[in-house]
């Protein structure tokens, strides 16, 4: 097993994909304390800690329903969405509390992206797609809008492809394409962290190898915790990884630590396909 | 080798034969009623028809049957019916989105489910309720506001504003429960990604939700147009019924609907009479017309349209390079202002909820309260007493009521279901599409076109028709002459059919298909299959839809005046004048005899409780028992 | 089979419904125990009353739906009904179209009464003075504020508001639009020229139109600043006022019975000249009428039906017809109807013996 991924390690150090940035001294982006996390009528999370570093990836990893997407949804509090459910525990974002009442929570999704499983574009032009959210921040200063179109599109790879259609509908283009440009639509608010819940999970391997070329790229400008159930994936493009099984983190730590020598025995388990 | 393929064959061809025979019959049944409304429409209208010129039918504003030379301008009917429903739509297309949007983006669970059963409580209200509600409750209060508005003195309250108003609340509850269901309808990844690009609530309700959803909020406009172009008794009762064109918002007029409904009886002359079915010929192409282009724009409607510019598609050339813009930066003030829209449009959007909800308790309330104080026991034993007497009931009306809404189901359901069989089963016979299509159009003619087509074809055939009836003695069963019983049951029967066959075709498809193959798999014929299996796995729901279309029958009032006519005695045959209920609602409801005020405040609770009531037990009960059809397996 | 069964099971009500009702009509034609009628909702409270007395004492039910005049003509022309009540007797139109489906019409007086003009003016309780003239000029637009000089004249001393004023008229074909139009057409030229005597006349761009005698009174009631025409019944029922008229010799007469009376003894005495009154025996125009109580709006309600009945329902119809016009006036007064004078109503008698059944 661990062939495998020494293999992919030894890759990465070939490709020059490792980390860009000093690991051990890497400021801390988010900080869980003890978060417990209850669906109406279910308990969801259990007593998680778990800090994460400012640009770099992090692979959150597990079986199904294991929790990693719902701990990936609290931290733009994307949960508050469903009625009835509760958080206890403390998540901060750059030193401030994340759950605070005077939270501004519209300020904090657009400083905290995400992307989903599904591409969602709206179903409206490429052009009307990326400058959705600085239109809703206000935006009305077109050279701008121009501008962010051209940076986010250049940003997600997609610039080359779709410049001379940017008035055409976005749900014409192909489906990695369309993932892609929900990459760059996030990054038109100009947000720091960027949450992806696996984002290359419905495409083909070629859409998928450049989403990863894409994540190695912006974790230069951005933090990134990326659901995946994709293993390599998880090894090839992740700083840091962490295992969660039912609804508790299991072990988290550098991405090569964890996939050569886990600590736990669950951990190997997975990671060398027992289950899950 | 022979004995293994006689075994093959199906237990009784014969049997199969004559049922798909019968199931086709009562599809073709549906084209020949619709080809005879349109026939029937065409040919009593052909008359001013072919000489439109001669009788300024689209030339002029000048009505008037009965000076010669007679002249048929229709021009105040029809900008009577285009002003009210314009009014309407103008009111109700904005309060039945927003609600929708409450109901479905914001509202929580319970408010969710109370708004939506109180709206189709209010979708159950029958017009002429609405309208004798409007003139003791809307109509004073508008001719106060008029004045002091500081409109014309000369202004009785009736008029195009409240009918177009008495419209609105009409139409609101179609508006709201179409735009919820494309609402909800509407994925919730896209929700989730107006969110998380920071969108706040309103902004995504209204740059992405309601977008989404735009083809589908379009079809329930058309839909409540079509509505409100014909709806005939509120407007009737409402509009002040004169016969000039004055363009004041204040003004009195009339419309197509209530023109029919209030001439068509008393019509002397043959050209009399064929411009008012001419006219009713307009109002049946205009809904037509509404009607396909909402069914259209629903079988689109799975998937939003895009609206794309057919500009330049790239950015404008390196002239326009830009310099380096920094990071977006969101200033305190345009916070705040978000946050502020955010906040002031959720009220707007509840209000629209409240004021959608609103007049249903103004109604429940008004009739509730002078109704019940109206009530006694006389009213359920009574004949009607002579004008002086006190203490008269309206027993005879109830039961007229009921025999005619029970023989419009017993004819329209067997025909329905076994339509929809074919629809459902037979769907490889050619005629199936003409059949639905016809069907569907069925569904969204007013009831006063259907009234026409029954006056003109049972309550007064032109001579051809009569004298065909005198000549073959069955025919004057079938079609006897006259106001009868049967000519209301025809109008009412013609009605319920397109329900039922949609609903009956809707509950098939829910059976599950597995039960199907089931049933083929141990030999079933498809006649077996359908009788036993199919249909009684879709009879739960089938009823509800079935009940629910009597209710709405129950309150029908124009095609009933116009066939049936109304009695003072008990119903005696199939073949007599007929009492109803809400016919005495709209008669009573004009006095100002005190005694008979109260008769109809009686009967208008009466009617209304008794649908409501349907109403709500169907709910009650069928919440579970067409789950549990669809679980049959 | 087992479908093919029950198929038929579901239509077997159908079927046997339209069995018996074919065998209950059979019975109708033979023994007559209902009448069909309808039209005028002048004559509407009495003949509710009539029908009321005449079921218990003769057992026919006399099944009359009001829905106005020129319905009554039309439905029993059409053979829809069988006999129809109008206020204004047919015109020649009417008469030939009738003609050609069922051969000659007889008209017969049924009652008579008064057009009584109930208002709705704030603050005032007092019943008002109006003339002709006046009134005309209400309907013709020219008047349209109650404080209107023309108004005030006749009326000193009663404190009219400057609110407005809006006329009501019938929506649909009307005898007692008839009535009321043959009065102010008697009365003001202009009005003549305008608008003309009709049961359905062009209004001007004014008002607003009610169904039946019961629309105006309930219209009236509710609605303030309105003004209407409704036969005396349902003018003392809305509970509303109503004017005092100045007749023909410049007196100011109420309506009432003994004052209908009067316009039709002076009716009687003279010989109609003008259609329709010409057309039909046994009419007469009741408007404006010579003499010093006569109430100037005062009008006639005729049943018409064709002078061949078939055997039965003929013979029942001519029965309560003779019954109402002879008996039945005795609750005419309680309605605040007038009761036909007794030598019309022999005339009515054997003109009703002239109807041939066969």
């Amino acid at each position: 097993m661990s062939r495998l991924f020494s293999d992919i390690f030894s890759q990465r150090t070939v490709d020059g994909r490792s980390s860009s940035t000093n690991l051990a001294t890497a400021k801390p982006k988010f900080h869980c304390e003890k978060v417990n996390f209850w669906y109406p009528g279910k308990q969801a999370l259990w007593d998680i800690d778990l800090t994460i570093s400012e640009k770099s990836v992090l692979a959150l990893i597990g079986p199904s329903g294991c929790g990693k997407s719902t701990f990936l949804r609290l931290l733009n509090r994307m949960n508050d969405l469903i009625d009835g459910c509760r958080v206890e525990g403390q998540i901060h974002l750059d030193g401030t509390d994340l759950y605070s009442p005077t939270r501004n929570m519209v300020d904090l999704r657009r400083r905290v992206g995400m992307v989903f499983q599904k591409s969602n574009p709206f179903p409206k032009s490429v052009y009307e797609n990326v400058v959705y959210g600085p239109r809703v921040a206000g935006v009305r200063d077109r050279a701008r809008l121009d501008f962010t179109v051209e940076k986010c599109l250049k940003q997600a790879a997609l610039w080359d492809e779709v410049k001379d259609r940017l008035q055409s509908s976005a749900l014409e283009l192909s489906g990695g394409q369309q993932q892609r440009l929900c990459i760059a639509r996030s990054l038109a608010t100009d947000p720091q962290v960027l949450l992806m819940d696996e984002p290359a999970s419905a495409l083909d391997p070629k859409s998928t190898a450049k989403i990863e070329d894409l994540i190695d790229e912006l974790k230069k400008q951005y933090t990134i915790v990326i659901v995946t159930h994709n293993m390599q994936q998880a090894a090839r493009v992740s700083d840091f990884t962490a295992f969660f099984y039912e609804g508790r983190l299991v072990e988290s730590g550098l991405t090569q630590q964890i996939f050569t020598k886990p600590t736990k025995k669950q951990t190997e388990d997975y990671i060398t396909g027992r289950f899950g | 080798m022979s004995e293994p393929v006689a075994a093959q064959k199906p237990p009784s061809p014969a049997g199969d034969v004559i049922f798909r025979l019968i199931c086709q019959a009562c599809g073709m049944f549906i084209l020949l009623v619709a080809a005879a409304l349109l026939g029937i429409l065409v040919w009593q209208s052909w008359d001013v028809l072919s000489r439109i010129g001669e009788y300024k039918m689209f030339t002029s504003t000048d009505w008037n049957p009965d000076q010669r030379p007679r002249v048929f301008g229709s021009w105040v009917f029809i900008y009577g019916t285009l002003a009210t429903s314009l009014i309407a739509m103008l009111v109700a297309v904005p309060l039945g989105v927003g609600s929708a949007a409450f109901l479905s983006e914001i509202a929580p669970p319970w408010i969710r489910k109370t708004c939506s059963f109180l709206i189709e409580l209010l979708a159950a209200i029958p017009s002429v309720v609405y309208g004798f509600w409007g003139l003791f409750f809307l109509t004073p209060g508008l001719q106060k506001l008029f004045l002091l508005l500081g409109g014309p003195p000369n202004t009785s309250g009736q008029g195009i504003l409240a009918a177009g108003l008495i419209l609105a609340i009409m139409i609101v509850p179609y508006v709201t429960a179409i735009s919820f269901d494309v609402c909800r309808a509407v994925p919730s990844s896209q929700r989730q990604g107006s969110l998380a690009l920071g969108a706040t609530r309103w902004q995504m309700i209204w740059t992405v939700v309601l977008p989404y959803a735009r083809p589908g909020i379009i079809a329930a406009c058309f839909l409540a147009l079509g509505r409100a172009l014909g709806e005939t008794m509120a407007v009737t009762m409402l509009i002040g019924n004169v016969r000039y064109i004055d363009f004041s918002l204040f003004a009195s007029g009339d419309s197509i609907a209530s023109v029919i409904a209030n001439q068509l009886n008393e019509a002397g002359s043959r050209d009399h009479r064929s411009a008012l079915v001419a006219l009713g010929l307009v109002l049946f192409l205009i809904t037509a017309m509404t009607n396909l282009a909402a069914r259209f724009l629903i079988r689109q409607g799975a998937k939003p349209r895009v609206r794309v510019n057919r500009g330049p598609q790239s950015l404008t050339g390196p002239a326009n390079a830009p310099a380096e813009f920094g990071p977006l930066v969101v200033s305190e003030s345009q916070w705040k202002r978000t946050a502020r829209e955010n906040r002031v449009m959720t009220w707007v959007l509840g209000f629209c909820q409240l004021a959608t909800v609103v007049p249903l308790f103004l109604i429940l309330g008004y009739i509730g309260v002078r109704g019940a104080s109206s009530l006694d026991w006389n009213f359920f034993t009574e004949l009607p007493k002579p004008p002086g007497q006190l203490g008269g009931g309206m027993i005879h009306a109830i039961v007229g009521s009921g025999i005619i809404v029970l023989l419009a189901s017993v004819c329209a359901v067997p025909i329905g279901v076994l339509t929809a069989v074919y629809l459902h089963e037979y769907n490889t016979h050619p005629l199936t599409k003409p059949v639905r299509f016809v069907t569907e159009l069925l569904g969204g003619v007013p009831s006063i076109v259907i009234g026409i087509f029954a006056y003109a074809l049972l309550v007064k055939p032109p001579a051809f028709i009569a004298s065909l009836i005198a000549s073959v003695p069955i025919l004057s069963y079938l079609m006897p002459s006259g106001f009868t019983a049967w000519a209301g049951v025809f109008a009412l029967g013609i009605m319920m059919l397109p329900v039922v066959v949609r609903t009956a075709e809707e509950s098939m498809k829910l059976v599950p298909a597995s039960l199907r193959q089931a049933s083929y798999a141990l030999g079933a014929t498809q006649r077996q299959t359908v009788m036993r299996v199919i249909l009684p796995a879709s009879l739960p729901a089938i009823t509800t839809g079935v009940l629910l279309a009597m209710g709405r029958i129950a309150g029908e009032t124009a095609p009933l005046i116009l066939t049936t006519a109304g009695s003072n005695f008990w119903p005696r045959s199939l073949y007599d004048r007929t009492p109803f209920l809400p016919g005495y609602i709209y008669e009573y409801s004009k006095s100002a005899d005190a005694d008979q005020q109260r008769q109809a405040w009686a009967a208008a609770l009466v009617l209304l409780s008794a649908i409501l009531l349907l109403n709500i037990l169907i709910r009650v009960a069928a919440g579970r028992r067409v789950v549990a059809a669809s679980r049959a397996d | 089979m087992r479908s093919l069964a029950f198929s038929l099971a579901i239509f077997a009500p159908l079927t046997a419904l339209l069995l018996t009702s074919g065998c209950k009509r059979g019975s109708v034609d033979g023994g007559v125990d209902r009448l069909s009628g309808g039209g005028a909702t002048f004559v509407d409270p009495i003949m509710q009353r009539w029908s009321s007395e005449y079921k218990t004492a003769k057992n026919v039910e006399v099944d009359y739906k009001k829905s106005g005049s020129g319905n009554g003509i039309q439905q029993m022309s059409g053979k829809v009904l069988d006999f129809g009540c109008t206020d204004a007797p047919m015109n020649k139109d009417e008469t030939e179209n009738a003609k050609t489906e069922g051969g000659e019409v007889v008209h017969v007086p049924v009652i008579m009464g008064a057009v009584a003009i109930i208002y709705n003016v704030p603050g005032v309780k007092e019943q008002l003075k109006l003339n002709g003239d006046v009134i005309a000029k209400i309907y013709l637009g020219e008047i349209t504020l109650w404080n209107d000089p023309a108004i005030a004249a006749l009326n000193p001393g009663v404190k009219l508001p400057a609110s407005g004023l809006t006329p009501v008229y019938r929506s649909e074909s009307s005898g007692t639009t008839s009535i009321f139009t043959e009065f102010l057409s008697k009365s003001s030229v202009s009005f003549k020229t305008k608008i003309g005597i009709s049961k359905n006349p062009k209004w001007p761009k004014i008002g607003t139109g009610q169904n039946g005698n019961d629309g105006i009174a309930g219209h009236v009631q509710r609605n303030e600043g309105c003004i209407g025409y409704v036969e005396l019944y349902y003018a003392k029922k809305s509970e509303m006022p109503y004017a005092i008229l100045k007749n023909r010799r410049g007196k100011d007469v109420l309506p009432d019975t003994e004052n209908v009376a009067a316009a039709a003894k002076g009716a009687m005495s003279e010989t109609p000249t003008k259609e329709p009154y010409t057309v039909h025996s046994l009419t007469y125009s009741l408007t404006d009428i010579d003499a010093d109580t006569a109430y100037p709006i005062c009008g006639m309600s005729y049943a018409v039906l064709f002078k061949n009945q078939p055997a039965g329902k003929g013979k029942a119809l001519v029965d309560f017809l003779k019954w109402a016009t002879t008996d039945g006036q005795k609750f005419a007064k309680e309605l605040e109807y007038s009761p036909l004078p007794t030598e019309l109503q022999t005339k009515i008698a054997a003109r009703l013996d002239e109807v041939k059944l066969d």
